[in-house]
């Protein structure tokens, strides 16, 4: 019955999220990948919403957590019915080969193996996921009417946002007690989600085998596949920020898709507080896009809502600006030229290997980078479909701002490097094989992405 | 809009085919290890918030606990030597998980290491380790539970 009603859980997101897409006007996707990307775009914009909702009925009143299920339905009939008066997709969904079936059908089976292995061993997650999303959503779930035990200084993380937590509260709530289901369907949900968005963004812009190829790339990423079965927000993170930029990139970006990239980015902020300079550096690459930048802005105030309402209602410090001692003894660190070597030689290892501590780690973004530049160099392929600049600008800047983090942090630099930085490039690992598929695969068939 | 395009070529594609050709490799040695991880019982029980019932009559509904451990384990981790075959690393790793499920288990209660606090928890994560308040200390045990877990209370 858990099992059922967590499953059940996931409705009224889908529900939600695919009358999202919608109302900003998105096509819907051709083949077995456009579908698979279809339902983790639907999925992205269902659950933010149901996490923002969950957040909601948290502040308003904790009792009234047990309607969560209804307040969603709610919603979902809600939309349904605008987007009834408003635009229709799936009319264009057409068939698959059977290559691209049996593709799908084996890459899934491979994720869902190695996810389930993990969950198998670590049914709490891994030590983050226990110690910070999950004990926060125990905390929400227990602290009853005075919500102040969730982000009280004894909580580690108290200021991070909520994003998780809420998903794994609403969960509960939909299973009626506290359940490890529902944490790790989550993690499932955004995984599943995050692969099948990336590929069915390059499927729109390079056919469906170079889709399959990008997810081929991210289910046989141990160390992704890892994180997204741990629990965490760091893949939940990933696969919000290449749904907001493959919708940026398109060649067209109309209201609807600014409104839907700017959605996406909000839940960004909602997710991780990586996610709020994330966001940030996206829009500031469309400052000369006022147009669309306002639109983006629009999309992204129901994030940028929560985000503000848990920081005035449950103000927390956060630890690495806490204990940064100041300006001047950031500065002093970013003088320190040996912190730098340090850090542009974790960076260089990471980037040329994935994770030197898995002992199944893969070739980093470099070697991908130069196979990328030699397959476009030697068959002379055409010009992207896609805005390539805004995606190699965001992982560019983001990659930037993780460098300059990481030489200035208060921690131990070696334990936050061998901690963090596989995860950190994560972040930008699946929007990386997005632009590298869509710019250097074979061109196939042209399907312009979500965007009309 | 659907156009048709030339066949893929495969030496178009080689670069990145080796590159796929190592993930295929990496992949398939994911395959045996998370097989082997599957047959394998989980460290960690499903059930570890169980383990804690015994003690919840006894907690106050809030407030902040004290935390401990197995001496040997936090003596292994002060002297910086492995503990049956685990690295210190992977131990203060272990013994944080430990912490953070004790406080799930625990939640809305807090927790915090040392045992300085009125109510004082300890447990170690998989072991049958029994915890242990140092030596004087002004505390006397009021619950246990199941895999070493116990509850103290200052006299």
């Amino acid at each position: 019955v858990e099992a059922a009603l967590t499953l059940l859980s996931f409705l009224p997101p889908v529900w939600i999220g695919a009358s999202l897409l919608r109302l900003t006007g998105a096509r819907g996707r051709t083949g077995v990948v456009g579908r698979w990307g279809d339902l983790g775009m639907a999925l992205l914009l269902g659950l933010g919403v149901v996490s923002i909702t969950t957040f909601v009925l948290l502040l308003a009143r904790r009792s009234w957590l047990g309607s969560a299920p209804f307040a969603e339905i709610g919603v979902a009939l809600g939309l349904a019915l605008l987007v009834r008066r408003r635009v229709r997709i799936f009319e264009e969904l057409g068939g698959s080969t059977l290559r691209d079936l049996v593709t799908c059908g084996l890459l899934l089976a491979w994720v869902g193996y190695v996810f389930v292995s993990i969950q198998h061993e670590a049914p709490h997650g891994d030590s983050d996921a226990a110690g910070i999303w999950n004990q926060r959503a125990v905390y929400l779930w227990r602290s009853g009417e005075d919500l102040a035990p969730a982000f009280a200084a004894h909580v580690s993380h108290p200021d991070y946002p909520m994003l998780v937590p809420c998903l794994v509260v609403r969960g509960w709530s939909w299973a009626g007690g506290e359940s490890l289901l529902a944490p790790m369907a989550v993690a499932g949900a955004f995984l599943f989600a995050c692969i099948g968005v990336a590929a069915a963004a390059v499927a729109a812009a390079r056919g469906p085998r170079a889709g399959l190829f990008a997810a081929a790339i991210l289910a046989g990423t141990p160390v992704f596949v890892h994180s997204g079965a741990a629990q965490c927000a760091d893949v939940p993170l990933a696969a919000l920020l290449v749904a907001a930029l493959a919708t940026l990139a398109a060649p067209r970006v109309e209201r609807g898709d600014a409104v839907r990239a700017g959605l996406l980015l909000g839940l960004c902020c909602w997710t991780k507080n990586e996610g709020l300079v994330t966001a940030a550096l996206v829009l500031l690459l469309h400052a000369r896009r006022p147009r669309i930048l306002a639109w983006t802005l629009v999309g992204a105030l129901p994030g940028l809502a929560a985000c503000a309402v848990q920081r005035i209602r449950f103000p927390a410090p956060n630890d690495l600006v806490q204990d940064l001692g100041g300006i001047g003894a950031g500065a002093s660190r970013f003088l320190e030229p040996g912190r730098h070597a340090d850090v542009a030689l974790g960076f260089l290892e990471r980037l040329l290997w994935f994770d030197a501590e898995f002992w199944n780690g893969v070739p980093g973004m470099l070697p991908w980078l130069v196979a990328g530049v030699l397959a476009v160099r030697a068959a002379g392929f055409s010009r992207p479909p896609i805005d390539i600049q805004v995606v190699a600008r965001a992982i560019g800047l983001l990659l930037l701002f993780y460098y300059v983090v990481l030489v200035v942090t208060p921690r131990d630099l070696a334990w936050h490097l061998g901690t963090a930085l596989s995860r950190l490039l994560l972040h930008t690992w699946p929007a990386f094989v997005y632009a590298l598929c869509a710019s250097s695969a074979p061109e196939e068939t042209t399907v312009l992405s979500w965007n009309r | 809009m659907t156009d048709r395009a030339p066949r893929i070529s495969v030496l178009r594609l080689a670069p990145a085919g080796l590159l796929g050709a190592c993930l295929l490799a990496v992949a398939c040695l994911e395959l045996v290890e998370r097989t082997r991880r599957l047959l394998e019982e989980p460290k960690v029980a499903a059930d570890f918030k169980q383990r804690f019932a015994p003690l919840l009559p006894h907690l106050p509904e809030r407030g902040v606990l004290g935390f401990v451990t197995a001496p040997e384990v936090l003596a292994a981790l002060t002297s910086g030597k492995g503990f049956e075959g685990l690295t210190p690393t992977e131990l203060n790793a272990v013994l944080t998980m430990n912490l953070f499920l004790c406080a799930q288990a625990l939640a809305p209660r807090h927790l915090v290491l040392g045992e300085q606090q009125e109510w004082v928890v300890g447990s170690f994560l998989w072991e049958e380790r029994v915890p242990a308040l140092p030596p004087g200390s002004p505390h006397e045990l009021v619950a246990q539970g199941p895999h070493g877990v116990r509850l103290w209370k200052r006299r």
